[in-house]
């Protein structure tokens, strides 16, 4: 598709806005955590026609990202944008011409996309920055009694951070999707392998950030036991894998309920 | 004038936009002072008693955006006493309010950041990949699982944080210190190793498209457990991604013939 067809596409358009309330929601308003990875590969799956998906790519993403956390003055990779990028680009070019399998294709995407979540996150540093003249701005105006200033200030800068989300991700959707598919429909078959077996890489790496985030040597034993009754549950007696993670609810209710921390 | 709940109400609904126009020079101090705003203006009915008190509050402020209603009512009830003539004075208010949002910030973030998240998220993957294991028609309870998970707690701290802070007032901070953070963060990890013990042990039938025998499965979870020394050595995850990147496809020149994946 030429790209100027592809900047105004209606779904790139629709995922570009999504990215510019989701940016908006990350930092500036709410934070409900409806732009972590999981919901917006939901979401961005809905609006491109596949949210299984866009669901498994978030899931994979949550995963990645879940070490980075928003700490102080810290600003994390746009990972909103990053699975956006990813579940678009995966979605829109499976079964293109002369592309290579989805799961190639959707690595290739998930990779090209954090160096882009990474530049991304740049902006807000530049956003902030500009926030600092909204706020002399408006500690000027308080100072002379127009306390109107600081209404306007925080409508300001929410509508700048929609504007700033939106045109990443038209950026990134119009514009780098369809370089990047030109790039991977390009690519020797021994890459295209290689991409192919990150797959599941990406999954193992995925569940040892989990893994690290909460790991305690001292509950150990508790990891292993659920490991095997679960295991016992499963691949023995066929419990539903949905009846499974009830079940993986209420244990995890009963292990946080019932964990006493002893002395070191 | 003394405050009504109306007044504390509408402050702690502002406080979801505490981060608008977060800055590197005094970080929250806008929002922060926009949110104090309907407080300052049932205290202060005179113009400009009301534009210095609303100075006073664009001063530096940071904190967990979810804990910063608790500091917003316990500022409000000081700002009260100090407007009422009841004894306290605006400086107890910039006291009370950095006094307070260093412990708040570092209570949310080991609590909401570091550990309420990850766990939400635990138990949506899991719900997403069992699903897509039974062909994925409940996987989107996986998301509303994790919002779920995550917001109730959050919403629920936001939504009383304010009035606590009001009620509380001085006698915050020994409230506060009863909270012991290691205590919750530990059940959180205790709750969270069972979630992944499960995941772990229900991935085992989550099949990959091309998965072929049991070698494959064997070089994922050797990679898996390195993965997890490095992480453990804060090795970055992007390093290790671009390690593993480059190892499978210079696999691919070596093996043609994959141990797992079908090109």
């Amino acid at each position: 598709m030429p790209l100027a067809l592809s900047l105004l596409d209606p779904v790139t358009l629709k995922v570009a806005l999504l990215c510019g309330l989701l940016g908006m929601e990350s930092s500036a308003a709410l934070q409900l955590m409806l732009s972590r990875p999981l919901v917006v590969g939901w979401m961005v799956g809905l609006v491109c026609g596949d949210a299984r998906t866009g669901l498994v790519i978030g899931s994979l993403l949550e995963m990645l990202y879940g070490g980075m956390l928003p700490v102080g003055a810290y600003i994390p990779p746009d990972y909103h944008l990053a699975t956006a990028i990813t579940v678009a680009g995966a979605l829109r070019l499976q079964g293109a011409p002369g592309m290579p399998a989805s799961d190639a294709v959707m690595v290739f995407m998930l990779l090209c996309s954090i160096p882009l979540a990474q530049a991304a996150s740049r902006t807000e540093g530049w956003a902030r920055r500009a926030n600092v003249g909204l706020c002399h701005w408006a500690d000027q105006g308080v100072s002379q009694g127009r306390l109107r200033g600081l209404r306007f200030s925080v409508g300001l800068a929410l509508a700048l951070e929609l504007l700033r989300g939106t045109l990443l991700g038209l950026l990134g959707i119009g514009v780098m999707v369809p370089l990047l598919g030109r790039v991977v429909a390009s690519l020797p078959p021994q890459i295209i392998s290689g991409l192919s077996r990150m797959t599941w890489l990406l999954l193992a790496l995925g569940l040892a950030v989990m893994a690290d985030m909460f790991w305690n040597r001292r509950l150990v034993t508790l990891l292993a036991s659920s490991f095997a009754i679960a295991w016992l549950l499963i691949h023995l007696l066929h419990v539903p894998l949905a009846a499974m993670a009830a079940l993986a609810l209420a244990g995890s209710l009963a292990a946080a309920l019932l964990a006493k921390p002893s002395a070191p | 004038m003394a405050l009504r709940n109306r007044d504390l109400f509408k402050a702690g609904m502002r406080t979801f936009l505490l981060q608008a126009v977060w800055n590197f020079e005094r970080m929250q101090n806008v929002g922060w002072a926009w949110s104090m705003l309907p407080v300052l203006r049932r205290l202060y009915p005179a113009r400009e008693d009301l534009a210095r008190a609303a100075k006073r509050h664009m001063e530096y402020f940071n904190t967990h955006p979810y804990l910063a209603g608790i500091i917003l009512g316990c500022a409000a009830r000081v700002e009260e006493r100090a407007a009422l003539g009841q004894g306290a004075t605006a400086a107890e208010v910039t006291a009370v309010k950095m006094g307070m949002m260093g412990p708040l910030a570092a209570l949310g973030d080991s609590f909401f950041w570091a550990t309420l998240r990850p766990l939400a998220a635990l138990l949506g993957v899991l719900m997403v990949f069992f699903a897509q294991s039974e062909g994925g028609s409940w996987a989107p309870w996986g998301v509303a699982a994790f919002l779920l998970a995550f917001n109730l707690p959050h919403l629920l701290v936001q939504a009383l944080g304010v009035s606590f802070g009001y009620s509380a007032g001085d006698a915050i901070v020994p409230l506060l210190r009863r909270v012991e953070v290691p205590v919750l963060v530990h059940r959180m990890q205790a709750a969270g190793l069972v979630l992944l013990g499960v995941l772990l042990a229900g991935l085992q039938g989550f099949h990959p498209p091309h998965e072929e025998g049991a070698a494959g499965g064997l070089v994922v979870a050797a990679f898996g457990l390195l993965a997890f020394l490095l992480v453990r050595r804060k090795v970055r995850i992007s390093h290790i991604l671009w390690g593993a990147l480059f190892c499978s496809i210079l696999a691919s020149y070596i093996h043609p013939s994959p141990f797992w994946g079908q090109p």
